[in-house]
């Protein structure tokens, strides 16, 4: 963990009443900090940071969809695959990348790039199908955009 | 104002960039703020109370009377809590006010702080909504600057993806940095909320109104809805309508005209089979049951729950089987796992629903489903036990004839071309499958 | 006097003092509420497991009765007269069988379990579950003391508040969410805690055991007999689990001044040393070919000649881990008997303390708290670090002065320091005067045998 997370994490643990309010920030930080993902050295760094053990870091981190406790590719594509999503046709599009990735959802391509899974409501139900690439939405998104949108990600290197 | 289509809500967010601090201004915002500056505080939350504002969050819990269950004289300070987790399948009505209207929400908040006397405010959002976060982050700071804020701290706190957040008391856990599963009630918030102290929580929406109340009036703003809700609300259709998006509108409008009407009808000529009206955990209408008015009391009498307004509308090349066991694996995967009847119900529903959808069950399965139902529904710790339960046995009751045809027939009777066939869910995703139901 | 309220239970009126709990309440009435997840001494009740359902008149949905307080008037109906509870309690229980493998005849807890209890008092009697269970490994060292089989814990969390809240370690945690939930330590490493033992009582299946214990008896073929710890000062109350003569298990007692229910590691798992190899177990007699043993007739006849030949020239010593209760009947044998009328400890104690004496439990009473003394609290006497804990949870100022203190003291200082705070002018000194329920606890060597501590006791004005 660098310094300066370190300190952002004492800044954010004083934002609140009491400080263990900041464990979904910190762990956030260092998740970034990690290559996308939390290592068990990411959450100890994280407890020694919050006066808290790696165990109730692990707790909190496991809880929630967007902590990830196994490695994760450089870019992260999400799906929606829930009600209204796919009354529009998101398993087509999740096919399409499946395809175009050579992998199945929740797995991650081979060269460590992509990491594909499909989520629930993602709250873009009015614009379905929704992509979430790297925390961007991407709504509607049809499966013939996928190759262009693929081709974009690998071209931003 | 269009008297005959008054937006409140979204107000100037077609014409202008209401995200930025002087073009709110411009129409007038910080206005009501002001004026409610002025009032003593207990006026301020009257002025709530008679314009009967319910809580757009899916309870319809009159905010006045919320506010005036806050236990005074603890010595603890009073907080203000804003519920952005927006994660209601179906739902994306707060999203809009955060990234287009940030600072409608900065100002009932400051308006509410004043009524209700707190000076800390948290914004609990979702963490998938980035975007947005930057907009209030931004907009929050504008604020700031410009003296806006008169003493009191807006907390944004970013969630990390979890639907159960968005009940009161798991958010309430989740921002305290424990785990986000709710707690048992009594107490309520009010009298032991976050950290323990006094606590008012509400639904972005339901705060972003309070500043049009304030300017309107109570009267005024109440001529517009129905009585027993008055106001607008921003409905979100979705699905398969031809125009899917979020529309505000009065309280009381009929489902059919939202359907029809604003959202253009059904896409590609088919035929309505099946209308959602408050986001997937509200049972589910038929085509026969939808005149109804879309308003807290008339929808409950025609059977279902107003919920977020978020109307999802299936056509006929859905399979309601396949749909019931979407609705369900979103459950299960967004279960809490604190009280038993939830966290191994929703996992049997699962389980009954797979059998049942790949022509695997018999007759005896829909009586186990309904079983498994009626034994979660009202015994767990909190809403989502019963969300859960809503979709699988409406649809069951509903439309049983379509799961007498999987049983009978030993498949699904699309034969493989329901619209929504082979949907994969997130909770396929992980291994082991605990969704699994042949023996190894 | 507390105020009384008068409420009624399945038809039987009962009254109870206005903060009662339900789940007490009831029980003054007669009448069981069953439960799993309810424990008071882990804190606020949860309502997790959904097994104490109960109807109350006027509520239209099932309450989690622990959950409840007792209220005048409130009119609550359990199984027993509500078949809409019955069936609650019933469906908690089948959902909680939905996965719980049918272990019992391997299962250490068959026969001690609330879940058999329960599930034949209340459970449905036949299973509709036809799935696939989930199933792990088994057991999953916890610890090596403490063994999980995971298919069986029914996630009542009263391990993870137990180490929570009470031991306040932090290191045993639920992890994942929903169904994919589960009990664990941060990358399987051991628990290890002075306390971790105590899990093994609080869990109400067979999910977490003794290692120790495993496959060891079985419920029909042991005594418990009440006992006494002796690993420490405390004297946490016990019970000895024998089989076949043996001890093989130590479990709690709850004796609510001393140890409240709770046992420290070393007190649960340190009895496999009665069955040591070179633990002296039958009397030996010193002979001319050196020790020789006898039958426990013929030593104590030898020691009784013995006794009375002396004539009253006979020293005592004492280990200091006799129970009061065998010191005294020590003592009316020698001076009844024999005509002794003084023993020695390997540490004295100071008949000064007698005017100030508390029980444990006054320590959780307390809102300042002073300990002095060279040996942290936790490894001199275990349990009454976590009365400390729950005092600071309750709000109570802990203020540790040692070496290893909030206030640093030199070892062997201790005594100086008592002196210094009874000195005018000393602030904590005049904290302790002020405060309406101060406590003060001596964990060291020296002292004088707590003459001390009865001196600035005295000083202070206790």
């Amino acid at each position: 963990m660098t310094p300066q997370t370190y300190e952002r994490i004492q800044e954010l643990r004083r934002k609140y009443p009491q400080s263990r309010s900041a464990v979904m920030d910190a762990l956030r930080l260092a998740q970034t900090e990690h290559g996308g993902w939390l290592p068990p050295e990411a959450l100890r760094e994280v407890a020694d940071a919050l006066d808290v053990t790696p165990a109730y870091c692990h707790s909190i981190a496991s809880f929630y969809d967007m902590y990830h406790l196994e490695p994760v590719g450089k870019h992260m594509v999400e799906v929606c695959t829930n009600l209204s999503c796919a009354l529009a046709g998101a398993q087509a599009v999740l096919d399409a990348f499946a395809h175009e990735l050579g992998v199945r959802p929740g797995e991650t391509t081979d060269d460590g790039e992509m990491t594909l899974r499909a989520i629930e409501c993602a709250g873009g139900c009015g614009r379905a199908p929704v992509v979430v690439v790297d925390h961007v939405y991407h709504e509607p998104l049809r499966p013939e955009d996928v190759p262009g949108l693929l081709q974009e990600l690998r071209g931003r290197e | 104002m269009d008297a005959n289509n008054p937006i409140l809500l979204m107000a100037g967010t077609q014409e202008h960039d209401l995200t930025r601090l002087d073009e709110y201004r411009a129409v007038g915002g910080y206005k009501a703020l002001e004026r409610a500056r002025a009032l003593e505080p207990q006026a301020v939350m009257d002025e709530i109370s008679a314009a009967t504002l319910r809580g757009r969050g899916g309870a319809g819990f009159p905010m006045g009377r919320k506010a005036s269950l806050l236990a005074k004289g603890t010595g603890k300070p009073t907080y203000l809590v804003i519920n952005a987790d927006e994660s209601e399948p179906g739902a994306f009505k707060d999203r809009d006010v955060l990234r287009m209207t940030p600072h409608r929400l900065i100002e009932g908040c400051l308006i509410t702080a004043h009524g209700i006397g707190s000076e800390s405010v948290f914004i609990y959002i979702r963490g998938e909504y980035a975007h947005e976060f930057d907009v209030m982050r931004d907009a929050l700071e504008d604020a700031r600057t410009a003296g806006l804020l008169g003493g009191v701290t807006i907390v944004l706190h970013r969630g990390a993806g979890a639907y159960i957040c968005g009940e009161e008391t798991a958010l309430l856990e989740s921002l305290e940095g424990q785990r986000g599963q709710p707690r048992p009630r009594p107490p309520f918030p009010p009298v032991n909320g976050l950290y323990g102290a006094p606590t008012q929580i509400n639904n972005v929406s339901t705060i972003a109104l309070v500043p049009k109340i304030i300017e309107l009036g109570a009267a005024e703003f109440s001529k517009i809805g129905v009585p027993s809700a008055p106001g607008t609300a921003v409905f979100s259709l979705s699905g398969n309508v031809a125009e899917p998006g979020n529309y505000e509108r009065p309280l009381g409008t009929p489902l059919r005209e939202l359907i029809y009407d604003v959202a253009g009808g059904i896409a590609g000529g088919r035929e309505l089979k099946a209308v959602i009206p408050g986001g997937s955990s509200v049972p589910v209408l038929t085509p026969a049951e939808i005149d109804t008015q879309m308003d807290y009391d008339s929808i409950q009498a025609a059977g279902s729950f107003f919920g977020s307004a978020a109307i999802i509308v299936v056509d006929d090349r859905c399979c309601m089987v396949q749909l019931a066991l979407r609705a369900e694996q979103f459950y299960m995967h967004e279960s809490c796992g604190k009280c038993t009847p939830c966290r191994v119900g929703t996992r049997w529903l699962v389980q009954l629903l797979t059998k049942i959808e790949e022509g695997r069950g018999d007759r005896s399965d829909l009586d186990l489903l309904e079983g498994v139902c009626d034994r979660m529904l009202g015994k767990s710790l909190c809403a989502l036990g019963d969300f859960a339960v809503y979709p699988v046995a409406s649809y069951l009751e509903k439309y049983r004839g379509e799961f007498e045809a999987h049983v009978d027939g030993h498949g699904c009777p699309f034969g493989g071309a329901s619209s929504i066939e082979g949907t994969f869910a997130p909770i396929d995703q992980h291994a082991p499958n605990l969704a699994e139901t042949v023996h190894a | 006097m507390p105020d009384l309220v008068s409420l009624t239970v399945d038809d039987r009126v009962v009254q109870v003092p206005s903060n009662t709990g339900l789940v007490e309440a009831a029980l003054a009435a007669g009448v069981e509420i069953p439960v799993f997840c309810y424990e008071p001494r882990l804190g606020a009740p949860i309502g997790a497991c959904r097994m104490c359902l109960v109807e109350i008149e006027g509520i239209p949905k099932l309450q989690a009765g622990c959950t409840l307080t007792a209220i005048e008037g409130m009119v609550v109906r359990t199984a027993a007269t509500s078949a809409k509870a019955a069936d609650g309690q019933e469906s908690t229980l089948e959902f909680i069988l939905v996965n719980h493998p049918l272990d019992c005849p391997v299962c250490d807890k068959g026969g001690e379990c609330p879940l058999q209890d329960l599930t034949f008092r209340y459970g449905p009697g036949r299973t509709r579950m036809t799935f696939p269970k989930v199933t792990f490994d088994k057991p999953i060292p916890v610890s090596p003391l403490i063994a999980l089989d995971r298919e069986r814990c029914i996630l009542c969390y009263r391990c993870t508040r137990f180490s929570e809240e009470v031991a306040e370690d932090g290191l045993l945690i639920a992890r994942n969410r929903g169904a994919r939930s589960e009990i664990a330590t941060f990358e399987d490493e051991p628990y290890r805690s002075v306390f971790s033992g105590n899990v093994i009582e609080l869990c109400p299946v067979g999910a977490l055991t003794s290692s120790m214990y495993r496959f060891d008896a079985r419920p029909w073929e042991i005594q418990n007999v009440p006992t006494v710890c002796t690993g420490c000062a405390t004297g946490c109350n016990v019970t000895a689990t024998i089989r076949e003569g043996k001890v093989k298990r130590i479990l709690s007692r709850n004796h609510a001044e001393i140890d409240r229910g709770w046992l420290c590691d070393k007190g649960r798992f340190t009895y496999p040393h009665l069955l040591a190899r070179d633990r002296i177990t039958a009397p030996l007699q010193r002979g001319p070919k050196g020790l020789k043993e006898v039958s426990w007739d013929e030593a104590l006849d030898a020691a009784e000649e013995m006794l009375r030949e002396a004539e009253g020239a006979i020293v005592t010593a004492l280990s200091g881990s006799e129970t009061t209760e065998i010191a005294y009947a020590l003592g009316r044998l020698l001076r009844g008997g024999v005509g002794v009328h003084s023993a020695v400890l390997p540490e004295a104690t100071s008949d000064a303390l007698e005017a100030f004496r508390l029980p444990l439990s006054a320590i959780a009473e307390a809102e300042l708290i002073v300990v002095v003394g060279d040996d942290p609290v936790v490894e001199r006497a275990p349990i009454v670090d976590l009365w400390l804990k729950e005092a600071r949870r309750r709000g109570a100022e802990v203020v540790a002065c040692s070496p290893t203190g909030t206030v640093q003291v030199a070892p062997g200082g201790s005594a100086a320091l008592c002196q210094g705070i009874s000195a005018a002018g000393n602030e904590l000194g005049q904290r302790l005067r002020n405060a309406d329920r101060a406590v003060l606890v001596w964990s060291g060597p020296g002292g004088g045998g707590g003459a001390r501590i009865a001196e600035l006791a005295h000083e202070l004005g206790f």
